[in-house]
This record gives C-alpha cells, structure tokens and sequence, in this order.
C-alpha cells in the first residue's frame, strides 16, 4: 500500500492556504473563439486591441513647438536655428489652433476605442458562440448538399 | 487451434501496437499457431509481423479471434461474422462529445466505435480491459460476459536508450520544466494545463510548460490553444513540441522537474507510468481511469484549481522531503506494471479463455476479490 498521507496532509494545507488568498482572474479558454476550418477568422486579439487603445491614450496630444536645431556645423548651424525658430514663433498662431482641434479630435477616438475594446472583451464570450453557430450552419449547409446530390436533385 | 489477433491499424511503437506485439510473443512462446491481422499496417513495422485482414484464413469454432477495440470501424460490424470465440482487449474508445467543435472526424469515429463497441457486446466470450474504468466502461455498455483487467504492456527497456542530445541541451537551461506528454487533443484538456500554467508562471517566472504531442496543421484545437497562450502573454514560456522522436520525448522526460496530468478522459494513460519510471513526481487531476493508473501515487487533485495545481507544484519544487515521498510512491506503484508481471497476467488470462474455464476462474477472483489485482488503495474504485 502506498502511503500518500503527507501528500494528503500538503494538498489538504494548500488548498486552506488559496482559499485565503486574493488571485488574479486567468483568462478563461472559452473566451478564446474558435477558428474556422477553412481558415482562420480575422478576430481582433483582445490583447492586441488593449495594447493599441494604451498607445493612442499615450500619443495622441500633439505638439506645437518642438526642439529646433540644424545639423550645421559652427555658426552657420547656429544662425539656421535662431531663423527656424524665429519662423516656428511667428507661426504659432496659426498652427496652435490646428493641434489642438486634432488633439480633441484624437482624444474623442482615443477614449471611443479603449471602450470599445473594453466593450467588445466583455462580448468575446457572445462573438466565440456566433462562431461555434456559424461554423455549424456551414457544415450543415455541406451536409445538405452532399444530401442532395446522392438524392440526385 | 488458431489465435488470431485482429485490429483496424496496427501502428509503430503506440500502445495498442505494443500490447498487441507482446500478446502475440506470450502465445508464440506457449507454442501456439497465433498472427496479427490489420486493416493499416505501419510500414515501419518489420516486414512480415502483421498481414491484411483480407489475407486471413477462415476460423472455425474452435479458433480465438482476439479483438483489439479502440476505435470506430468497418472491422467491428464484420466481427459478429467470423465463426469463431471472441475475446475483446478494450482499450477505449473516448466520447465523440470531445471532439463536437473540433474534429467531425475523429466525432465521427468515436460515435460509430461506442455505438459498434455496444452491438459487438452479445458476441463476446471474455474481454481484458487496460483499467477497472475500462472495465467499468464495457459494463455500461452491455457486456455481461466475464472481464478482467491487465494492463497496458510497456516495454521499459526502450526508456533506457539515449536520450536526444540537443533536445537534452535545449532544455536543460535551469529552468522549471512542466511536462504533459499525449497528443493534442480536446479530452487531454491542454487549456487546463496552460491556464494552471498561467498561475505558476506568475510566480514562477522561470517556469516552462512543454507540451509534448502531435497534431495536424489546421488542427482547431491546436489553433484555439496557441490563441490562448498568445492572450496569456505566455508564447515566451509554453512549447508545442508537435512530432517529435522517441529520443527527444526520452529528453524531454529527463529534463522535466513536474509531470502534470488534466485529461477529462482516459482508459489508461500511459504517459503517467513513463514519469513514474523517470522519477518526476506526478500531478493530476482526478478523472476516469488516471486515479486508478496512479494507484494512490503522485498528488491527485479532486478538482480542476489553476491556483492549486500551482501551488501543490511550488510545494513539490521547494520541499525535498515531499518530493521524495511522492517519487518513491510512484516508484512502489510502477512495479505493478512490470513488464513481466503483466505478461504472467495476460498469460493467466489467455490460458483461462484457451482451456474453457474463463467463467469459473472470473468468478473466483472477483470473489476474493482478486480482480482488483491493480485496484488502488484509496481511488475510490
């Protein structure tokens, strides 16, 4: 007889021990949709979509003056900057509007896609069942074909 | 007499393949007129070891047609047919429902196998099951005849060869291998080792899950499976091995720290008695016939917990004490499945079925309860 009564006793110990402790939600395999047989569905990954709507809410304020210089050497160089920034200064006026309609603008896309990512996260499980549907329309579609032609029709 | 041994495919090196190549050396050796008949013969197999069922000679009453059911196929509904005693040596077949989202095929051949499996019930003498589930399994199905449990034959010398070189040098980089050998396939339930994989590898970053199994290109499975490592973010640390040699799983073996088992079904499980014999302690989940192959060995989890898997293997990792009792465990329960002790089995039974007395005897055992020869203590079985 195999004694397992310190395995026991361990996993008796382990399991007091996890139910105490607060855990991280793992992704559940379910959400993942299933693929077509004819290749694969184009469904956007969920961690793709949270990776982009991160980089937008980072890089969508735009920037109406930047550091200006020139890669001229000597005075030459430092002649040509005084004039581009000079040039930047005195249109200020015009580009500063212009960023800041296309900041508001990148803003309201930002914040629309980031909940739409989050929305459509929550409906992965909804979207993997249509998939699961889909998939088995077309094999009963096959189906009754194959029907079909024995039938002769 | 004749003792013929017939099945769909006869395959190189797989299980069924093997008990069935040791099953016919046990009935050479007793001097008996035996051959393997197959279906599909692995052209890896010597030339001569097995022939097509198209070539078989006509049985007659006397003669024993040994069956090897596992799957659906033609050969099941033609059994009935052949005049002549039958025993069945089950080893399976796994419930289509599996496979329903996946695989039509392989959907397709276990729902014919199960629903063969049941008519050839009533035409059977006597049947030898891998496990008691098996065993179990052809009850449910309507076999009233006498059956008995032997175990899947391994020979173990072939785990003694050399191991890959490159494969050992791959893997031996200081990491936590997690191992899981067996094909991709939905009732192994590989999410469930990857999602408990999550949880250690949160914890224990330098972890690797190594799944070990072939699968076709374009397998559904396989692809929803490699999407869920990619939204675990865990492409970096879990390894689809697909094909790969005996000498690369023997690598993989010696370099594995933990062996882990999910499978929501299976008739026997060969994989656990290979990490019993390479000494990597064992755990698995409770289901079908994994608590009777571990025998009270290794840690059998009653339930499916990411977070306790886990943490049961950090304890495996971090206390050597406990690491060694579940290794000398294993080591206790995989001398039941010596290779001699089983064929001395398999022989006893044969014998029983060749001299007539398979109802007496069977009778006898389950009485003294000798029929759970293999039963473990503990399993609930």
């Amino acid at each position: 007889m195999i004694d397992n009564q310190a395995v026991r006793d361990m996993v008796s110990r382990v399991k007091d021990e996890i139910a105490r402790m607060p855990h991280d939600c793992i992704l559940d395999f379910d959400r993942i949709p299933i693929q077509d047989m004819n290749g694969p569905i184009t469904v956007f990954s969920r961690r793709d979509m949270k990776d982009a709507a991160q980089r937008l809410m980072k890089s969508y304020k735009l920037i109406p003056e930047r550091d200006i210089e020139s890669d001229k050497p000597g005075m030459k160089g430092r002649v040509i900057t005084i004039l581009k920034r000079a040039a930047r200064k005195s249109l200020r006026f015009y580009i500063e509007p212009i960023c800041e309609q296309q900041t508001e603008l990148n803003h309201l896309f930002a914040c629309g896609f980031r909940q739409f990512t989050l929305a459509f996260t929550d409906m992965r499980p909804d979207i993997a069942k249509m998939d699961d549907h889909e998939d088995r329309i077309i094999r009963l579609e096959k189906l009754a074909k194959v029907n079909r032609a024995r039938q002769g029709k | 007499m004749k003792i013929i041994q017939m099945l769909p495919t006869i395959a190189y090196g797989d299980a069924v393949g093997n008990d069935c190549a040791a099953i016919y050396k046990i009935l050479k050796d007793d001097g008996w007129d035996t051959a393997i008949y197959a279906e599909n013969i692995d052209y890896r197999l010597p030339k001569g070891f097995a022939h097509r069922v198209s070539d078989m000679p006509s049985l007659s009453a006397n003669d024993i047609l040994i069956y090897h059911l596992s799957t659906g196929t033609e050969l099941n509904k033609r059994l009935k047919d052949y005049p002549c005693r039958k025993v069945i040596f089950y080893h399976n077949i796994t419930p289509p429902d599996f496979f329903k989202l996946y695989d039509p095929i392989s959907f397709e051949l276990c729902r014919s196998g199960l629903a063969q499996a049941r008519a050839i019930a009533p035409h059977a003498e006597y049947c030898i099951a891998d496990s008691e589930f098996n065993r179990q399994d052809l009850i449910r199905m309507g076999y009233r005849c006498p059956i008995d449990v032997a175990p899947i034959l391994i020979p173990f010398e072939d785990y003694d060869k050399e191991p890959d070189a490159d494969t050992m040098r791959q893997y031996s980089d200081g990491k936590i291998n997690i191992l899981f050998t067996g094909r991709i396939a939905p009732n192994k339930r590989h999410e469930d080792l990857i999602r408990a994989f999550a949880a250690l590898h949160r914890d224990e970053p330098n972890s690797r899950l190594i799944l070990a199994g072939s699968y076709q290109d374009g397998d559904r499975y396989a692809k929803r499976l490699k999407r869920y490592v990619r939204e675990l973010e865990l492409e970096e640390s879990v390894v689809f091995t697909g094909h790969i040699s005996f000498a690369s799983i023997l690598a993989l073996y010696r370099t594995a720290s933990v062996f882990w088992c999910m499978s929501d079904h299976e008739g026997f499980c060969v994989p656990l008695v290979e990490a019993m014999y390479f000494d990597i302690p064992i755990v698995a989940a409770a289901s079908t016939a994994i608590p009777w192959t571990l025998g009270g060995s290794g840690v059998l989890l009653d339930e499916k917990n990411p977070e306790l898997t886990a943490a049961v293997t950090r304890e495996l990792m971090s206390d050597e004490v406990l690491r060694k009792k579940v290794v000398e465990g294993q080591r206790a329960r995989l001398a039941d499945f010596g290779y001699d002790r089983t064929a001395d089995l398999i022989r006893r039974y044969l014998r029983r079925v060749i001299e007539g007395r398979v109802a007496e005897e069977t009778a006898v055992d389950m009485a003294e309860g000798d029929a759970g020869v293999y039963a473990p203590e503990g399993s609930g079985i």
